[in-house]
């Protein structure tokens, strides 16, 4: 296997199974370079489709993260198969203005920001040889609006399917271009980091 | 004065002292920005946020309390300190404002970095020169106090403190402070009338201010720069610093003007003592900052025209706001 960070997603759906549907997301390296240290994001308001046709929701927000909660299961969502599902990749405005909420979207989760009202999409920080990069990306307001919807292809339309991607993001060369002398600092909403929710959003959507 | 009513509900059994909302206003006031439907208004929940709102536990030493910097002898504000001081004696860089009337506020803070009500108290609580703690360890120390567990189970019939049931009350109190009762509202509702140099005063205001501070809440929310000269040590830029947009460079909400007698020192970082020195600096000095301008300085009016714009200034204020028992400390809620 060459060097470099992989992202596997990966879903699961089975009729026997009471159609529950599990998704996984996995950040992985296998560059000896670069240390992730921590990487968490928020999804929610999935939506699945089969034929185009919507077959199934849940609305809640979840955070994942990497090595302590990369996994989401939906019970019962739906009852038939899905050949596509959607999902928002950061919280959006309508949920921001809903107030402070509990569970995953606690602002005891640290992805609040407190100075600036508005939840953080997403946070990878670690170091590449050992220049420290920090990305704190989120942002709800035009135009620095972060959050991203998600569409994901499945290419199998049946009850029983299974699917994985592991795909090498090219994050290193991402955080390369973007990297100064000291670093990369992302810490508030703006342009950059606009582009780089997209661009996740974007590898989510490649497989 | 015909009163609106938002909701007033009343749950449970509590020993905090009784004090019946609802939430009102005036008549010809706008409707609210916070979203009640969210946090409909209860006394209960209110008398919680207020002793939150008292209580030094919230910063990091246990030695500041919101109070430390919004006392409520002056409309909430700060007086006589340019910028809020936090913990282990450090200064912030704004100075405080007012807390009136904050339900119509659609951003919060002088740059408008808080646009969501209930999150507000987060940033003073977390940032490092002001209460300098974590909401986490905030939590668990409010868990450990008897006195929180037993007000909370009689609101929620659990005695755990969360953050949105702390956040939530918080905002509760914050919400009820409404100050409607100035002269200039009993003017307006007929009850009195103003003097002939406060009149005066009102055709000046009129002319050259209520563009910007509109009644009947006396701002228009917006974020305008007024030509004051940049701080060399503070070196604040304002709306830009959470916009990162070119125009915004140097814009600070324009603040109300309630009860501005009494919420001295004056301009975000406090610089004017008194009110003759903001208006000296609409009437006498040129724009002296590198933003784009919102105000066309110097204003044109003459002396006697300040002087009576003063006397009309004053007429927006509401003295007995700042002595409202229900809005002080309660000292009962902490003797036990």
């Amino acid at each position: 296997m060459r060097l470099g960070c992989f992202i596997l997603m990966w879903f699961w759906g089975n009729l026997k199974a009471q159609h529950d549907i599990h998704l996984k997301w996995n950040f992985h390296s296998t560059d000896p370079y670069l240390n992730i240290e921590v990487c968490k994001f928020y999804v929610g308001n999935f939506v699945f489709y089969n034929h185009g046709i919507e077959v199934g929701r849940a609305e809640d927000y979840f955070l994942m993260e990497r090595l302590k909660r990369e996994e989401l299961v939906f019970h019962e969502c739906i009852n038939t198969g899905f050949d596509a599902f959607e999902f928002q990749l950061g919280v959006d405005s309508i949920t921001h203005e809903r107030g402070v909420m509990m569970g995953d979207l606690d602002p005891v989760q640290n992805m609040y920001w407190t100075w600036q009202a508005g939840y953080i999409d997403a946070k990878i920080e670690g170091k590449w040889k050992e220049h420290p990069f920090q990305l704190h990306l989120g942002g709800y307001q035009h135009p620095y609006r972060a959050d991203q919807k998600v569409r994901v292809s499945c290419s199998k339309v049946q009850y029983e399917y299974q699917f994985d991607s592991f795909l090498d993001i090219g994050f290193i060369q991402r955080l390369n271009e973007a990297m100064g002398d000291n670093g990369c600092l992302i810490m508030s909403p703006r342009t950059e980091a606009v582009e780089w929710m997209q661009w996740i959003a974007n590898k989510m959507m490649e497989h | 004065m015909k009163n609106r009513v938002i909701l007033g509900i009343v749950v449970g059994v509590s020993c905090l002292a009784a004090w019946n909302p609802p939430f009102q206003y005036p008549d010809h006031w706008p409707a609210p920005q916070y979203a009640f439907e969210h946090n409909a208004i209860d006394s209960l929940k209110r008398e919680l946020g207020r002793a939150l709102f008292y209580d030094p536990i919230l910063s990091a030493d246990s030695t500041v309390s919101c109070a430390s910097c919004h006392s409520p002898y002056q409309s909430f504000a700060h007086t006589d300190h340019a910028v809020s001081h936090g913990i282990n004696d450090q200064l912030g860089n704004r100075n405080a404002p007012v807390l009136i009337n904050l339900a119509w506020q659609r951003q919060l803070m002088h740059d408008g970095a808080i646009a969501f009500f209930d999150f507000q108290p987060l940033a003073p609580i977390t940032h490092p020169k002001e209460m300098g703690e974590d909401l986490r360890h905030v939590l668990i120390k409010l868990n450990r106090q008897p006195r929180y567990q037993r007000e909370l189970f009689a609101i929620y019939q659990d005695s755990t403190m969360t953050s949105e049931r702390l956040l939530k009350c918080m905002s509760q109190f914050l919400l009820s402070l409404v100050s409607a009762d100035s002269k200039y509202d009993q003017v307006q509702g007929g009850v009195l009338s103003f003097t002939e140099q406060e009149q005066s005063g009102y055709r000046v205001f009129q002319a050259h201010c209520a563009r910007c501070h509109t009644p009947p809440m006396f701002t228009n929310y917006a974020f305008a720069n007024n030509g004051i000269s940049v701080d060399p040590m503070y070196q604040d830029s304002g709306r830009y610093k959470i916009s990162h947009q070119a125009q915004d460079v140097f814009r600070f909400k324009v603040p109300t003007l309630r009860n501005i007698e009494f919420s001295y020192p004056y301009m975000h970082d406090g610089r004017y003592a008194t009110l003759r020195e903001v208006l000296q600096h609409y009437s006498r000095d040129y724009h002296s900052n590198e933003g784009a301008a919102d105000v066309s300085l110097p204003l044109s009016f003459s002396e006697k025209e300040e002087t009576d714009l003063l006397a009309f200034l004053l007429t927006l204020s509401e003295p007995a706001f700042n002595f409202k028992k229900e809005n002080q400390f309660p000292r009962a809620f902490f003797q036990r």
